[in-house]
C-alpha cells in the first residue's frame, strides 16, 4: 500500500510539473518532461520481489500507455527492461545518494533514448537524434538529478516507516509461545 | 538468477504482448485493444483533469500572474503599496482576465467567419510522454463534434479530430511526424491567385511544415500566406496554416519543397476551437 501511495505521489508530482512546464509540440523551445513516476517505480522496485516487480511494471506500464494514449504495451516492456537494469545495476552499488542519483539519471537518459530509437524504427518520428536531444532530452536530464534527489529523500522516509512498522510487528510476534510486547 | 515458473510465465506474457504490439505498429495495423485504450485515455484524462490538472493549472496561472505582477510592481513604485494590499485579489482578477481574453479572441474569430460552425473547448490532456502529438479536449459528440473536424487556436490551424467520445475528443496535431496526416492547402500568391499544395508533414528538425506544390511553373516567395484549401474534404477552406519561410528546388522533380512557419503556437495549448464546415457543407 505504501509503495502504491509513493508512486501515486510521484504521479501527482508529474502532473503538477506538467502544468508548470508546458510541452512544446512543435519543438521550437526546450522542454522538460518530469520523470518522477518512472524514478519512483525504480526506487520502489528495491523493496519488491521479482514477481511483484514484473506485475508492477506491467500494471504501471498499462496505466502510462492508457494515460498517454500512445502505443499500447510499449511502456510495459520499457518499464520492465529498465527495472531489471536498475535492479541488477543497483546490486553492485552501495546505494549512496550520489550513486542513486547518477543511476536514476542515467536510466532516464537510456529509457528516453531507447524510446526515441524505437519510435524512429516504427516510423512514428522522423526527427534527428540531435533535435531530440537538444529540445527534449537536455532539460529533462539536466533537471532529473534534482528530481532523483528529492525522491531519494522521500523514499528514505518511506523505507524508515516500513522498517519501523516491521519492527513493531516483529516485537509483537508470538515466538515459541512467548509474547514479546512492544513497550 | 534462476526464475520461478510463475515469473517465467509472467515474463513470457509481457514479451509476447510487447513484441505483438511492436509488430502491429511496424505493419501499421491497429491493435485490437487500441479502441479500448483510446476510450480509457479519454476517461482517465477527464478524471485526471478534474481532480488534478485543473487545480494545478490554476496554481500555474496564478504563479505566472504573480511573476508578471512582480515586474509591474517594480515599474510602478507609486502603486506598490496598493498592489501589495490587493495582491491576492488581483492575482485572481488577472488570471480570470487572461482566460477571458483568450475566449474573447476566439469569439472574435467566430464573428469573422460566420460560414463555419465553432465550438470552443478546453484542453484537458496533453500527452507529453509520447510522440503521438495528441491532445484531448472537453467537447465530444454531445456537443456536435464529429471526426476529422478542424481544430484551431486564435493563431491558426493546429490539427484535426481523430476520435470522438460522448464528452471528450482527441485531436491529432499537425506537428505529428506521421506522414499519413496530410492536409490540402493553398498558397496566396496574390489577392486573386492561389497555388494548390499539400502539407506533407511537420519537420521537427527545421521546426516548419513541409509543403509540396502541386502546380508547376508557380513562383513561390517567402512571406506568402498558406491556408487550407478545403479540397481534401477534411478541413474547411481559408483556415490560416502559416507563412512561407523557405523554398527549396528539388533536382529532377517538377515540384518544389516549401517550408512553412506555423502560425499557431504549440507550446501552451489551453483553449482551442473546433471548426466544422457548417453551411459550407450545404
Amino acid at each position: 500500500m505504501i509503495n502504491f501511495l509513493f508512486i501515486f505521489f510521484c504521479f501527482v508530482l508529474d502532473c503538477l510539473l506538467a502544468s508548470f512546464f508546458p510541452v512544446d509540440f512543435s519543438y521550437q523551445s526546450v522542454f522538460f518532461i518530469s520523470q518522477f513516476s518512472f524514478m519512483g517505480l525504480l526506487l520502489v522496485s528495491k523493496r519488491l520481489t521479482v514477481t511483484s516487480l514484473i506485475r508492477w511494471a506491467f500494471i504501471i506500464g498499462i496505466i502510462q500507455d492508457v494515460f498517454n494514449g500512445g502505443h499500447l504495451f510499449m511502456s510495459c516492456g520499457m518499464n520492465l527492461l529498465m527495472l531489471m537494469l536498475y535492479r541488477y545495476w543497483a546490486i553492485n552499488l552501495s546505494g549512496s545518494i550520489i550513486e542513486e542519483v547518477i543511476l536514476l539519471t542515467s536510466l532516464v537518459f537510456v529509457k528516453e533514448s531507447m524510446l526515441f530509437f524505437l519510435y524512429k524504427l516504427l516510423g512514428v518520428i522522423s526527427m534527428t537524434y540531435g533535435t531530440f536531444f537538444v529540445y527534449r532530452l537536455f532539460l529533462t536530464c539536466l533537471l532529473a538529478p534534482f528530481s532523483a534527489f528529492i525522491l531519494y529523500i522521500i523514499n528514505g522516509f518511506t523505507s524508515d516507516w516500513i522498517d519501523s512498522k516491521k519492527r513493531y510487528q516483529d516485537a509483537n510476534d508470538n515466538l515459541f509461545g512467548h509474547q514479546f510486547k512492544n513497550k | 538468477m534462476k526464475l520461478k515458473q510463475v515469473q517465467k510465465i509472467l515474463l513470457s506474457m509481457i514479451a509476447i504482448l510487447v513484441s505483438g504490439s511492436i509488430l502491429l505498429n511496424v505493419m501499421r495495423i491497429q491493435s485490437p485493444f487500441q479502441e479500448l485504450a483510446d476510450d480509457g485515455t479519454h476517461f482517465f484524462s477527464l478524471v485526471k483533469y478534474s481532480l488534478l490538472d485543473k487545480s494545478f493549472l490554476s496554481i500555474a496561472d496564478a504563479a505566472q500572474t504573480l511573476s508578471a505582477l512582480y515586474i509591474v510592481q517594480e515599474e510602478n513604485d507609486i502603486l506598490k503599496q496598493q498592489i501589495d494590499e490587493l495582491a491576492a485579489l488581483q492575482t485572481l482578477i488577472v488570471e480570470l482576465q487572461s482566460e477571458n481574453n483568450q475566449l474573447k479572441e476566439l469569439n472574435e474569430l467566430e464573428q469573422l467567419n460566420s460560414e463555419f460552425d465553432y465550438t470552443n473547448a478546453t484542453v484537458i490532456s496533453r500527452s507529453y510522454d509520447t510522440y503521438a502529438n495528441t491532445i484531448i479536449i472537453n467537447v465530444g459528440s454531445q456537443d456536435g463534434i464529429e471526426l476529422n473536424e478542424a481544430v484551431v487556436t486564435t493563431d491558426g490551424l493546429i490539427g484535426k479530430i481523430v476520435s470522438v467520445n460522448e464528452s471528450t475528443s482527441s485531436v491529432r496535431l499537425l506537428t505529428t511526424q506521421d506522414e499519413n496526416n496530410k492536409v490540402s492547402v493553398k498558397i496566396a500568391i496574390s489577392e486573386t491567385e492561389m497555388a494548390d499544395a499539400i502539407l506533407e508533414k511537420y519537420d521537427a528538425d527545421k521546426q516548419m511544415y513541409l509543403i509540396t506544390l502541386l502546380s508547376a511553373n508557380t513562383t513561390i516567395t517567402p512571406n506568402m500566406i498558406v491556408m487550407t484549401s478545403g479540397m481534401g474534404g477534411v478541413f474547411p477552406s481559408g483556415l490560416l496554416v502559416g507563412v512561407v519561410d523557405e523554398v527549396e528546388e528539388v533536382a529532377n522533380a517538377l515540384t518544389m519543397k516549401i517550408y512553412v512557419k506555423p502560425s499557431a503556437s504549440y507550446s501552451n495549448l489551453n483553449y482551442v476551437t473546433v471548426v466544422s464546415r457548417g453551411e459550407q457543407n450545404d
